[in-house]
């Protein structure tokens, strides 16, 4: 059970993002452009 | 020195920002919204979380700054952030951010050091999911924030002067990346 009424079930940190979309959407443009983003020399399953 | 060529003589995370604008962005976009956006913890207080978490992290540049900007918003009680920063639990601020500050110390340890007693305590002195869940957001942003900017090594002014326009800065114009 989280710690407080996240108001969804989703799991691990879509938890909290779905909550709190406005954080939620800075955090996935971090992930987006540190994991996915191609315009990188380390490969996506090196950052991953 | 910084470890990696980030431009001269900028301060702190805004160097690290314009080596790599395209991370910057949404960094500073979660700055902005988890310290300016509407709140029922006022700005002065959301700086004082950041500024005790970057301080228990010893990332000096980020405890100067936010406490600098914190010091600025709490524009009528000037001793407040100094005195949480020495001892939080001898300090005047509300039980509710006694009880919101144990939190965010916990997360800069570890997430899992928070306990349902820490979370007990905060909602006894009425603290709202909301304010729980941004408490426990900026601390672990912050921790970030924090190895982000000493993991490179970059330049922290030692200057007082400095911090205290950079915090008035922050106060009136908030989060918005370099150019």
């Amino acid at each position: 059970m989280a710690f407080i009424n996240l108001e969804n079930d989703l799991p691990g940190i879509r938890g909290p993002m779905q909550y709190s979309p406005e954080t939620g959407k800075a955090l996935n443009e971090l992930a987006e452009i540190l994991l996915h983003d191609d315009n990188n020399t380390l490969s996506r399953g090196e950052r991953e | 020195m910084a470890h990696i060529n980030v431009p001269e003589g900028v301060p702190g995370i805004r160097s690290l920002v314009m080596f790599r604008p395209e991370t910057g962005k949404p960094l500073y976009e979660l700055a902005q919204v988890l310290l300016r956006r509407e709140s029922t913890l006022s700005e002065a207080e959301r700086e004082l979380i950041a500024a005790y978490v970057s301080k228990r992290n010893d990332t000096m540049f980020c405890m100067m700054s936010h406490a600098a900007a914190s010091r600025a918003l709490f524009c009528n009680d000037k001793t407040i952030v100094d005195d949480v920063l020495k001892d939080m639990h001898q300090s005047n601020i509300s039980n509710k951010m006694k009880a919101l500050l144990n939190i965010a110390g916990k997360v800069q340890i570890l997430g899992k050091e928070v306990t349902q007693q820490d979370v007990d305590a905060a909602k006894n002195e009425d603290a709202t999911d909301k304010e729980i869940h941004d408490t426990v957001l900026i601390a672990a942003a912050f921790s970030m924030f924090n190895r982000y900017v000493d993991g490179l090594a970059s330049f922290t002014p030692t200057d007082e002067k400095e911090y205290e326009a950079m915090g008035i800065r922050m106060a009136a114009k908030g989060y918005v990346p370099p150019k």
